[in-house]
């Protein structure tokens, strides 16, 4: 057996961490600090304004016009904002592309960093020190536990988020999809498939 | 050495935790507005958060969920730099571990909430005025210099002392938050995309067909190779 991290939510433990961290929050408001609704503001912000569905609608336009992908390789961070993906953790970007033959995979090695405005918030896996080990030493081992089988004849490049820039993957269009439009590629593009742990989602077959 | 500013290739961790979602307790998702604000407020930044997650005991930073560390950077901050009082924290804690409404109502700062929401609109770029030309070129051999950092750095561990080829040059310069005992942070410089060969990283233990390792790698730590 090996480290469970459901093994960590005690009751009791969570209990304190929610009750202290309603602690906090009450009293930054009381000394004015903070609002009655910015921590709601904050956690609607993320639900409304910055999610992965940004990410989705780069993807999908990269797809579908071969000037817009250049651009988007050539200057990321251009690009995106010309859309409207600007702001906290996304002042720097960079989209780097999946091709045949290559698959690329993103990790913070030193803590999370992530680009918040085309794909939200980490999720855990990412987060995980585990993750962060491994994905630099052994990416083909880890995309296997998360599914993904890496065919030996495909390279695999680790990008470390170590300064000011955040990464994105840019993945492959799935096969079957010439002629689809935007509005119906955007599903196809997984959160995991922007950061190299998944490929684009194939067309269900009918 | 910290062991947070080498996790990168450690071993023996067993199997990776898939979960997807990004909160799995609810008041994770509160802290994180915590945290929002006080960077929208300017109280603290990234750097205070880092430095915090750094220095703790590296085997409960192995052990506590993420958000369990923020928490306790958080509250650790607030208590240092004055914000809050650790015995009001306690207290408060015990009331409403004791009575959950036992938080009084108040409607705290009208101004805040604007500020707060206008920094993740606008971001915050560690992007500053590149003060001299970069030393090095595209395709230039360098080596990340090998030193313990006093207590936050931006240099992966597991790359000092290693060589590998710039891939390419950002433009301009950033603001490297890294501080010695002095506390002086080194400031703007340039930063660099640096391509490494998971062979010269891990040596036999490089998987077959990991064709590269990528790192965005301050001027500050590089030298030539």
């Amino acid at each position: 057996m090996t480290a469970n991290h459901e093994h960590y939510h005690h009751p009791e433990t969570e209990r304190h961490s929610a009750a202290r961290t309603k602690a906090i929050e009450s009293l930054l408001l009381e000394k004015g600090i903070i609002g009655s609704d910015t921590v709601d503001k904050v956690i609607t912000f993320f639900e409304t304004d910055m999610g992965p569905l940004n990410g989705a609608k780069v993807v999908a336009r990269a797809w579908t016009e071969p000037q817009f992908r250049e651009w988007l390789l050539r200057d990321s961070t251009a690009a995106v904002a010309s859309m409207g993906f600007f702001g906290a953790e996304g002042e720097h970007i960079r989209v780097v592309a999946n091709e045949p033959g290559v698959h690329h995979l993103i990790v913070c090695t030193l803590c999370s960093c992530y680009p918040w405005p085309l794909l939200g918030l980490p999720p855990y896996w990412f987060k995980d020190p585990v993750y962060r080990a491994r994905a630099a030493i052994e990416p083909r081992a880890v995309l296997r536990e998360f599914g993904l089988d890496i065919p030996a004849g495909t390279e695999i490049r680790v990008w470390d988020s170590s300064a000011q820039i955040r990464y994105m993957v840019l993945p492959e269009r799935p096969a079957g999809t010439a002629g689809m439009s935007m509005a119906e590629l955007v599903p196809l593009v997984t959160p995991g498939s922007m950061q190299g742990i998944e490929l684009a989602r194939p067309v269900a077959s009918t | 050495m910290r062991v947070q500013h080498n996790v990168g290739g450690i071993q023996g961790l067993g199997p990776v935790w898939t979960e997807r979602r990004i909160f799995v307790e609810p008041w994770e998702e509160r802290i994180f507005g915590v945290h929002v604000a006080m960077m929208g407020l300017g109280i603290w930044r990234w750097t205070d958060l880092r430095k915090k997650a750094e220095s703790m005991n590296p085997i409960d930073y192995f052990t506590n969920r993420y958000y369990e560390k923020w928490l306790g950077g958080i509250e650790a901050f607030l208590v240092e730099n004055g914000y809050l009082d650790g015995a009001e924290i306690e207290a408060r804690t015990s009331a409403i571990l004791n009575a959950a409404d036992a938080v009084p109502q108040v409607p705290g700062s009208d101004a805040a909430t604007g500020r707060i929401v206008d920094y993740l609109w606008r971001g915050d770029s560690p992007e500053r005025e590149l003060g001299c030309a970069p030393s090095f070129q595209v395709g230039d051999a360098v080596r990340a210099t090998v030193y313990e950092p006093w207590n936050h750095t931006r240099l992966p561990g597991m790359l000092r002392g290693k060589a590998g080829v710039v891939d390419l040059v950002y433009e301009g310069a950033y603001h490297l938050p890294e501080a010695g005992p002095d506390g002086n942070e080194a400031g703007p410089g340039p930063v660099y995309s640096v391509r490494f060969d998971p062979a010269a990283l891990w040596g036999a233990l490089a998987e077959p067909g990991h064709a590269a390792f990528y790192a965005d790698v301050w001027e500050h730590y590089l030298e030539p190779a």
